[in-house]
């Protein structure tokens, strides 16, 4: 477990917005998500890149929907946390939580309800 | 769905993302686009578009540049080159024929152009093996006449050491022979005579003992000698305790000082056994500067350029002209890099070579290429159902270059292997040898080249199958029959192969104009009957033979016994042999028109004994010929060349010459004139009394076989004098022959590079129309179905390589004509029928073309018509 290699931001927001989106996670809505909640421009680009990385290691799957019902539909391609993923988001979390116990910042986290 | 998405921008993302992600990371934008579009108006939206684009390339990018570490079933893309190579060895070995044809036809080329490259490299590239070579130099001497010289006057020398201030070091050496006397029996041995600071121009040290003194080189001293390694460990064992005792030489005694360093660079004798001080003979030598004999060489200071020395030594030139008129006007010394010297000569040769050679490897690469191509067109099916599924063409591509690459590897290895052969090979047949060839052998540098080689041949023959798919009709190559050549093929293969004949056209015309030259050359008549004269030299030595008296009886005795040998019919001495070693040219001065300076004619002076014209069968054309027994008669005979050039129309004979300083001889006849070689128009001859010159050539006239004489030549000689060695035998007509030797060489590599490159093209159509006829078999059944005869239909398929060989005769032809140019500089004057030569080039190419069609076209003319057509 302790070998396991750390996560980059940008892999940790990815994993967290799959962990929050569930079966509706593909491209557009993991990029809104993290616009949304992290409060950070991303691109497309770097959602993708980072997605592909995260399947190198193992951590996100595929599968592809159903072509959507609609003239000219398309399929997508949905994104979803494998096993080891979602212990690797769990140890990240884990460890993130340990070095923030007990320490003031002077500021509180904000939490968007 | 675009729906306006700005369509550069997303033509640059579809360029940047991976292929199997393209898509989807496409529509995931024009989805958002359309919302934002829809939301808050299209302006926003295609900015919004942009800046995703710019946000998006560089992690795109630098993930496609990342391999994948996934172990699993991996795309297309990251198949290692590992599994390319494997299936390119399976495909080899389920094509055994065409790749073992491909693998040996790379094999030859590789070996052929590393062996001439390395020796290339060897003798034209490769600096000298001494320090800062460039600063090397040889003195050479402008004469009035025009002509270059290779050596100076003795007392000039010494005025440019003392007058220059940009050489190093200046010596003159001067290369001879000396008679060894070894234990068992005496030898010539090679000799170099050196002044001061020899050691200094090319940078000597000794390996035992120590180089000459100063003093010892200053006094000219004559015992003393320093040995070369090779001499030294050949004739004594390596035996150091040599250092300091006497050997003998030319009958004297000279205690050896050291030995040289195995492989110590020398000039003008590469391979002197000796070095000893130069010892400047006569007192005349040392005064008289019209007495241009001395080799010599200098290093030029460093620091100071070629350009500023050769200045330099201009002037001093000009100031002893000023001060010497007499002897120096119009004599203007020059200098040259020794580097040049040494490779000037052989240069063109080897040019030649290069160029013939790299012809044929690029017939060889065609063949290469259009027997890959036929293996791709035989997998076309395969190839075009691999694009047809969505294979990427340039992976399909790679896969064809690494085929390419597999059979090119190993061939070229298997060629590496073969090029110190045939390096040994192109030695052993070069003749008189080449400078520098110890240098030559296999390094980095034409490794390298080699390595290059090999590329470029697989790159070569990987192109027409590479283009083949780009052309390639899926739809057609899929289609049942695959009887598919676009007409793009086609065309490609009879360009190749026209390329092919063109490229064999002009080594072949090349070889035919060599062949002719010798041809021409060797049917020169020399003017006298060289069959059945054995020719060989005699030294009498100073020491054994002191006395004038002594020389004569010696040599006489010589005679007489030889004489006495079973078959022999005549025997005569002479101071030079023709076709034999040069020669010893003098000025001489008509009696009647007295001395006029350097409107004295000159003359090549030979002396010879009385018989010697009528042994080689040479008719006096004025006077008599034989008279000239006795040197106190003062009789001489002239060639017609140097009648006509010293006395013009007027009748020589009765009138009186001085040569070398000796009054009162007069013209007894004119003879007939002889070739020195057989280019060479003959050169104005004097023929004096023999007297008592302590070396001469033998010419013994035998009635059979004059090379059977030899042992008992030399077993005579043994019986008469041990000590005296029978050198430079040979008869007279293996003298002509060897004279014509570099002409024989040239011709014969040419010719058998032609006759390779002649070959490979025979291939090629062969190739070419055997193709031809298997995609034709319908038409071909369906004309003998409409009632053409077999004959018919196998002049046509023939018909068609000829069509093929007269367009790449005519190129041949074009590009023959600047070869012609280059090839001139081998010709010496020799003059052969251009047009004739050109005319039997095409008739072979003709006919070797006829002959590679005859197979496919006799097939084509046994086409079952009801077998084609219903197979269809």
């Amino acid at each position: 477990m302790t070998a396991r290699e750390t996560l980059g931001e940008l892999e940790l927001y990815v994993l967290v917005a799959l962990a929050r989106l569930g079966d509706e996670a593909y491209g557009v809505t993991i990029r809104r998500e993290i616009e949304r909640r992290a409060r950070r421009a991303t691109s497309m680009g770097a959602v993708y890149a980072t997605l592909g990385r995260l399947a190198d290691k193992g951590y996100v799957t595929f599968h592809f929907s159903e072509p959507l019902p609609v003239r000219g539909g398309r399929s997508r391609k949905h994104a979803l946390l494998t096993a080891a993923g979602r212990r690797a988001l769990r140890d990240s979390v884990r460890a993130l939580d340990g070095m923030l116990s007990g320490l003031e910042l002077g500021f509180t986290s904000e939490r968007p309800s | 769905m675009r729906r306006g998405a700005p369509g550069f921008a997303r033509w640059f993302l579809l360029c940047v993302s991976p292929p199997d992600e393209r898509e989807f990371l496409l529509d995931d934008l024009d989805e958002e686009f359309a919302e934002l579009a829809a939301a808050e108006g299209r302006g926003r939206a295609v900015r919004w578009y942009w800046r995703q684009l710019l946000t998006s390339a560089w992690p795109l990018a630098l993930r496609r540049l990342r391999p994948r570490p996934r172990g699993g079933p991996s795309p297309s893309a990251s198949r290692g080159i590992g599994d390319d190579a494997r299936f390119a060895v399976r495909l080899a070995r389920r094509n055994v024929v065409p790749s073992l044809t491909i693998v040996a036809t790379i094999a030859l080329g590789i070996a052929g152009t590393t062996a001439v490259f390395s020796v290339v490299e060897g003798v034209l590239l490769r600096p000298l093996p001494i320090e800062d070579p460039g600063q090397v130099v040889r003195f050479r001497l402008l004469h009035r006449n025009g002509r270059l010289g290779t050596s100076v006057a003795w007392p000039d020398l010494q005025d440019y050491r003392a007058q220059t201030r940009a050489f190093d070091a200046m010596a003159g050496a001067s290369p001879g022979e000396m008679v060894y006397a070894g234990a068992a029996n005496a030898e010539f041995v090679s000799s170099l005579a050196v002044e001061e600071d020899f050691d200094r121009v090319f940078g000597l040290r000794p390996a035992i003992g120590r180089w000459l003194s100063a003093e010892e080189l200053r006094e000219q001293r004559e015992d003393v000698v320093m040995l070369s390694h090779a001499f030294w460990s050949v004739r004594f064992g390596g035996d150091s305790t040599v250092v300091g005792t006497a050997i003998a030489l030319d009958g004297r005694p000279r205690t050896v000082v050291g030995v040289m360093q195995p492989g110590a660079f020398l000039y003008p004798s590469a391979d002197a056994d000796v070095v000893l001080p130069l010892h400047v003979p006569r007192e005349s030598f040392r005064r008289n500067r019209g007495a241009v004999w001395l080799p010599a060489v200098g290093r030029i200071r460093s620091g100071v350029s070629f350009e500023q020395a050769a200045s330099e030594l201009s002037v001093v030139g000009a100031r002893l002209s000023i001060e010497y008129p007499a002897s120096n006007e119009g004599i203007h010394p020059r200098l040259e890099r020794l580097h040049d010297t040494l490779v000037d000569p052989v240069r063109p040769m080897l040019l030649l070579l290069s160029g013939a050679v790299v012809l044929v490897l690029i017939v060889a690469a065609g063949n290469v290429a259009s027997l890959l191509l036929a293996l791709a067109n035989a997998r076309r099916r395969e190839l075009a159902v691999r694009v047809a599924l969505g294979g990427d063409p340039w992976r399909v591509r790679r896969q064809l270059l690494i085929e390419s690459a597999v059979l090119a590897g190993v061939g070229g290895a298997i060629g590496i292997v073969m090029a110190p052969m045939t390096t040994r090979l192109l030695l052993g047949l070069y003749p008189g040898g080449l400078p520098r060839a110890e240098m030559i052998g296999l390094n980095p540098i034409v490794l390298a080249v080699s390595l290059g080689a090999i590329a470029l041949a697989a790159v070569l023959a990987w192109i027409p199958s590479a283009r083949r798919l780009a052309r390639s009709d899926l739809r057609h190559d899929l289609g049942a029959g695959g009887r598919g050549h676009s007409a793009g093929a086609r065309e490609l293969g009879q360009v190749a192969v026209a390329g092919q004949l063109a490229m064999s056209t002009v080594l072949v015309f090349t070889a035919g104009v060599l062949l002719a030259t010798h041809e021409q050359l060797s049917r020169v008549d020399p003017g006298f009957r060289a069959e059945g004269v054995l020719t060989f030299e005699l030294a009498a030595s100073q020491a054994r033979y002191p006395e004038p008296e002594q020389i004569r009886t010696f040599f006489a005795e010589a005679v007489r016994r030889i004489e006495a040998l079973p078959g022999v019919r005549d025997v005569e001495e002479a101071s030079f042999v023709p076709f034999g070693p040069c020669c010893w040219g003098d000025v001489f001065v008509r009696e009647d028109l007295g001395d006029r300076g350097t409107d004295n004619p000159t003359a090549q002076v030979r002396w010879i004994t009385p018989g010697y014209f009528r042994l080689l069968g040479i008719p006096a054309v004025a006077g008599d010929d034989s008279v000239n027994e006795d040197p106190a008669q003062r009789l001489v005979v002239m060639n017609e060349t140097l009648a006509r050039q010293a006395f013009g129309d007027t009748d020589p004979v009765g009138k009186t010459i001085e040569w070398n300083g000796l009054r009162g001889w007069r013209v007894a006849g004119v003879v007939r004139d002889t070739r020195e070689r057989h280019w060479m128009p003959a050169m104005a001859e004097l023929f004096v009394p023999m007297g008592w010159r302590r070396g001469r050539y033998l010419l013994v006239r035998h009635d059979g076989a004059p090379e059977t004489l030899l042992g008992a030549v030399r077993e005579t000689i043994r019986g008469l004098d041990p000590m005296v060695v029978v050198d430079d035998p040979a008869t007279l007509s293996a003298r002509m022959r060897e004279a014509l030797a570099p002409h024989r060489f040239r011709a014969a590599l040419v010719g058998v590079l032609g006759a390779a490159a002649l070959f490979l093209a025979g291939v090629g159509v062969f190739g070419l129309i055997t193709q031809a006829v298997g995609r034709r078999t319908r038409e071909i059944g369906i004309r003998m179905a409409l009632g053409a005869s077999g004959h018919r239909v196998a002049r046509h398929v023939v018909w068609e390589a000829v069509r093929v060989a007269g367009a790449g005769l005519g190129v041949g032809a074009l590009l023959a004509l600047p070869v012609r140019r280059v090839v001139g500089a081998f010709l010496e004057g020799a003059a052969p029928n251009d047009v004739g030569v050109l005319a039997g080039t095409g008739l072979t190419l003709l006919l070797v073309t006829c002959a590679a069609a005859l197979i496919p076209a006799r097939r084509a003319s046994r086409v079952d018509p009801l077998v084609t057509l219903q197979s269809e």
